[in-house]
């Protein structure tokens, strides 16, 4: 049985075309797989600061357990299987400081970068200097449908995260107003 | 003290005629031994009474009742647990959506506030 043996100028020409190859895969845009959840700074220092703390990690298995536990004839928890059918995590951290700005800026800025990619749009910046209040809203949206949002909103002494990973229903998302204890913003109408 | 004592070793170990009668005795007590054996029944026999405990239908249901306790343990435990986990992820989840539609109500309430041009999501998405 004959082998064939390659040319040391062949074998390399093959690497660099693999390697090439392999560049050129990971620099493919991924803006086709939805979104997964963002990798969030360890904020287990900001507990110990913090007056509150909300740090909820939701997956899709607990998300599902959760769901078997919601009761359907309560309005609020009704809503909640609605909204959260066809998601896959929901990520929140939130923390309320007793003193300003307790909280490390360069980790907004680090979860800013993270949004600042093709796939995700930045649909809402509101920048309050006087009040110091910043809020930003980033939604990932494929074929028409949500399917990622992250909400930044930071104050002087409260800074929140939430992430939303999975397929979201804007409307369903709307009407969590006036739904758990959150009063519902009056709509002003047109004159 | 010693010839005494030598003298009560041989006197106490002589060697004594055991008599006649005493091979008829020893068979004739062999032979009652072993027909009062024969005639007790053996455990497996039926006459055999055992003790209610040791009977073998007991140690099966025993050992059956034994695994099924262990089972219905491992079974509630194991409810316990998920219900306990359940009631926990929902606490969670009604806990995230309240801080998400607290940071939704406040998204809006500072573009309705800002004087900035800013964008609101299309709900319709």
């Amino acid at each position: 049985m004959a082998i064939a043996r390659k040319h040391p100028t062949h074998r390399a020409a093959t690497i660099c075309l693999g390697l090439f190859l392999a560049l050129a895969l990971s620099a493919m845009p991924v803006s086709a797989a939805p979104p997964g959840p963002l990798k969030l700074p360890n904020f287990d220092a900001l507990s110990g600061k913090a007056r509150q703390s909300v740090v909820v990690t939701l997956d899709s298995s607990l998300l599902s357990l959760a769901a078997g536990f919601l009761d359907s004839s309560s309005p609020d928890d009704a809503a909640a299987k609605q909204i959260i059918s066809g998601l896959t995590g929901i990520y929140v951290r939130s923390y309320t400081f007793d003193s300003d700005f307790v909280y490390p800026q360069s980790d907004v800025d680090a979860l800013r970068r993270q949004v600042s990619t093709p796939s995700w749009q930045h649909v809402v910046e509101v920048r309050n200097k006087g009040d110091q209040e910043n809020v930003d809203i980033y939604m990932s949206v494929e074929q028409g449908r949500a399917n990622g949002l992250v909400v930044i909103a930071s104050e002087p002494r409260e800074f929140t995260i939430v992430n939303i990973v999975g397929s979201i229903d804007l409307q369903k998302l709307q009407r969590l107003s006036g739904k758990f204890g959150i009063p519902k913003l009056p709509v002003e109408k047109s004159k | 003290m010693s010839e005494e004592l030598e003298k009560g070793l041989r006197q106490a170990l002589r060697p004594v005629d055991p008599g006649e009668r005493f091979t008829d005795g020893v068979m004739a007590r062999a032979g009652a031994q072993e027909s009062a054996r024969l005639e007790r029944p053996q455990p497996d026999s039926p006459g055999h009474a055992r003790p209610w405990g040791h009977t073998p239908m007991w140690r099966w249901l025993s050992g059956a009742a034994a695994a099924i306790l262990i089972v219905v343990l491992v079974v509630h435990t194991q409810q316990v647990r998920h219900t306990r986990e359940g009631l926990a992820a929902r606490q969670a989840l009604i806990q995230a959506l309240q801080v998400t539609a607290k940071s939704l109500e406040f998204a809006k309430r500072a573009v309705n506030d800002s004087n900035a041009p800013s964008r609101v999501p299309d709900s319709g998405a």
